[in-house]
């Protein structure tokens, strides 16, 4: 074959790009398993010394408002709110906004929670669509339910916040199945620093029964055996165990997720609010909080636990699964871009100089890597200029590499495993490996797709496909 | 070390923590719970300490609250309301006198260390800082009802600051008798909304 010598030399320049961006982004993430490792410890060893009983019951805990945003939400919602009713806590209120529900998501909650029309004003509100009846529950003082147009979800969290009566709010999703001391763990570093810590999430899992999880029921049962639902879990897993709790240790933890978010309430107003103009809410108001703070100077601890409190939901299929990251990778790029401002200024600390060059080029970018990696790949064998033996082990040593913050997850969700059947742990485990082969290329694909829309301008939200859950309602 | 173990069951654990302590490893547990790094091993010797009911347990968990680490101080303040001594709750009350950590946590260690500690903290009603007067104010209905102490809650619903005016409602209508009409009905037309609910309530209470 003849090709011309530019092409070899862009071929060769490109690879060695690359080359340098996966060695950078491999050393990186070293250094953050290792701190997530110690983070993990430490969280554990606060938790242990708690007395959860105590905190849970005492008059001296903080107050949490709970705001559930429900759109179409009726194969689950009864129960959710069921679980969050549940709660130990001493004194916290749940809020459920149903975002113009066009299914039975009212009908039911008015059935099941007796609900009656009532009366009442918000001590401050934020912007968002017109409430058409308020209902509050004869069964559970704590209950509200506000029935509203259709405004997208962070226009029904607004809503929500709006009737918030505490100092914390707890913004939880209407699919998401909670265990009983959920807000119990999530609220244990704001009782003991409720002046620093602004904002809170911990871990939850994944699973396509997230009730029978929740209730205690899977301890001895065996795993869901969809790979694609383990894969997703260990995604999850990695993602906290490893890279959140090290980010929350260098103080720049920037997404707080929406299926547990704790935020303080006088933030939130102070930010005015979760911005409808973003494709995601929670992302986005993570970065805006932190920015406005920082700027200001005040003192703005993000804080992510390694406890887990829920389980919830993910994709049961690979094209619900590729939809869902087309829209995190363009939320990603979206608020990334909104904030760069933020990108190596001191004032902003180690969001400025560690969390957004950590975004910007292995959150932001990552796909656009990833593809002229793949690109680069196609050429190099077009020209015959690849040498197998030595790509072999390259691959072989990536795959290595990958599994490792795969197995140390494993090793750090240990304790909540625990109940679990061995094979069901080694299962996660050998699925490390297989991540690269099995998972990647569908992250490749979504990130490519959600770059392109994002620089395309595209907005739209989409609803997962539920699974067919077994809830009674 | 199972005396160690937090899920140890409290009965279970005392006669272990105190076999531990008579024990070889008595002298090495007194010595991390004085200073042992990491944090959590000093504490791990603290807990082994204070479920074997030892009275050095309150003086080594004072320094350990006192310390300025976050985490050592929560840990301390827990093991604290688990030692039912009267040193045990007149370390938390110092502690909370002194902010030296989150005082809702501190009052929380107080309630469920249930000693009567109403003698410390009765003189901080009239305290100049407002922090303490809205404590001693809300720790008020925990103690054993003591001549007068209706009277100076009901005093300090004229209090400028509004959460101590609250502090002293909510407790004066767990108190009950005859001055939370008055003061209820004095707070009713409060301008701050959180204490004029809570003014309604002691009413409510009282019929």
């Amino acid at each position: 074959m003849t090709a011309h010598p530019g092409l070899f030399a862009c071929v060769y320049a490109l690879f060695v790009v690359c080359l340098v961006y996966t060695g950078a982004l491999y050393v990186f993430v070293a250094w953050l398993v290792i701190l997530g490792v110690r983070e993990a410890r430490e969280r554990r060893e606060q938790s242990a010394a708690e007395d959860f009983g105590a905190l849970a019951a005492s008059r001296f805990t903080i107050p949490v408002s709970v705001v559930v945003p429900a759109w179409n939400e009726e194969v689950a919602i009864v129960s959710v709110v069921r679980m969050l009713l549940a709660q130990n806590y001493s004194e916290y209120e749940v809020i459920v906004v149903s975002d113009g529900s066009t299914d039975r998501t009212i009908p039911l909650l008015r059935e099941a929670y007796d609900l009656e029309p009532v009366e009442r004003t918000p001590r401050e509100a934020l912007p968002h669509a017109r409430i058409r009846t308020l209902y509050g529950s004869r069964k559970h003082p704590r209950l509200t339910v506000i029935d509203k147009d259709n405004g997208g979800k962070a226009d029904a969290l607004n809503c929500g916040v709006s009737y918030a009566r505490f100092r914390y709010v707890c913004c939880v999703d209407g699919d998401t199945a909670y265990f009983p001391d959920a807000l119990a763990r999530g609220m244990r570093p704001a009782q003991n620093d409720a002046a620093a810590v602004i904002g809170l999430s911990s871990l939850f899992i994944v699973s396509r029964q997230p009730e029978t999880e929740a209730s205690g029921d899977a301890r001895g049962a065996p795993m869901d055996p969809q790979w694609l639902t383990n894969l997703q879990y260990l995604d999850l897993l990695r993602s906290f165990l490893c890279y959140r709790l090290a980010w929350s240790r260098l103080d720049f933890m920037l997404c707080i997720p929406g299926g547990f978010m704790i935020w303080r309430r006088d933030a939130i107003f102070e930010v005015g609010g979760f911005a409808p103009e973003f494709s995601c809410e929670d992302i986005e108001i993570t970065f805006r909080i932190h920015e406005r703070f920082r700027r200001m100077g005040r003192p703005c601890k993000v804080v992510i636990l390694p406890d887990v409190i829920g389980a919830t939901e993910g994709p049961a299929r690979v094209r619900d699964l590729a939809k869902q990251r087309v829209r995190w990778q363009r939320v990603v790029v979206e608020t990334v871009w909104a904030y760069r401002r933020m990108l190596a200024r001191p004032r902003y600390g180690t969001i400025g100089f560690l969390g957004m060059p950590y975004y910007v080029l292995y959150e932001a970018m990552a796909p656009f890597f990833q593809a002229v990696s793949v690109v680069t790949l196609g050429f190099a064998i077009w020209l015959r200029i690849l040498q197998w033996p030595y790509y072999i082990y390259f691959m072989g040593i990536i795959i290595f590499a990958t599994a490792i913050p795969t197995s140390v997850a494993v090793y750090l969700a240990l304790p909540s495993l625990r109940g679990r059947r061995l094979r069901d742990v080694a299962r996660l485990l050998w699925l490390g490996p297989l991540d690269f082969f099995l998972y990647r290329p569908i992250l490749l694909w979504a990130g490519v797709r959600g770059l392109w829309g994002f620089l395309r301008g595209e907005k739209a939200w989409g609803k997962l496909t539920r699974n067919a859950r077994t809830v009674e309602n | 070390m199972l005396s160690a173990d937090p899920a140890t069951p409290a009965q279970e654990a005392r006669p272990l923590a105190r076999r531990a302590l008579e024990s070889e490893l008595g002298p090495g547990i007194l010595r991390d719970a004085a200073s042992a790094r990491p944090w959590w091993r000093r504490i791990a010797a603290l807990r082994v300490l204070t479920r074997s009911g030892d009275e050095r347990a309150p003086e080594l968990l004072r320094r350990a609250l006192f310390s300025g680490h976050k985490p050592l101080a929560g840990a301390a303040a827990a093991l604290l309301a688990q030692d039912a001594s009267r040193r045990a709750a007149e370390v938390l009350v110092e502690g909370l006198i002194s902010d030296v950590y989150s005082s809702s946590r501190l009052a929380t260690a107080l309630e469920q260390n249930g000693s009567p500690v109403g003698d410390l903290l009765r003189p901080r009603l009239r305290d100049s800082d407002s922090r303490l007067r809205y404590w001693a104010a809300y720790l008020a209905a925990r103690w054993p009802r003591a001549d007068g102490l209706d009277a100076e809650l009901a005093a300090l619903v004229t209090d400028p600051d509004p959460l101590v005016r609250k502090a002293a409602i909510q407790s004066l209508a767990s108190l009950g008798g005859p001055l939370v009409e008055g003061a209820a009905a004095r707070l009713r037309n409060d301008p701050i909304d959180f204490v004029r609910t809570h003014a309604v309530r002691a009413l409510e209470s009282g019929r």
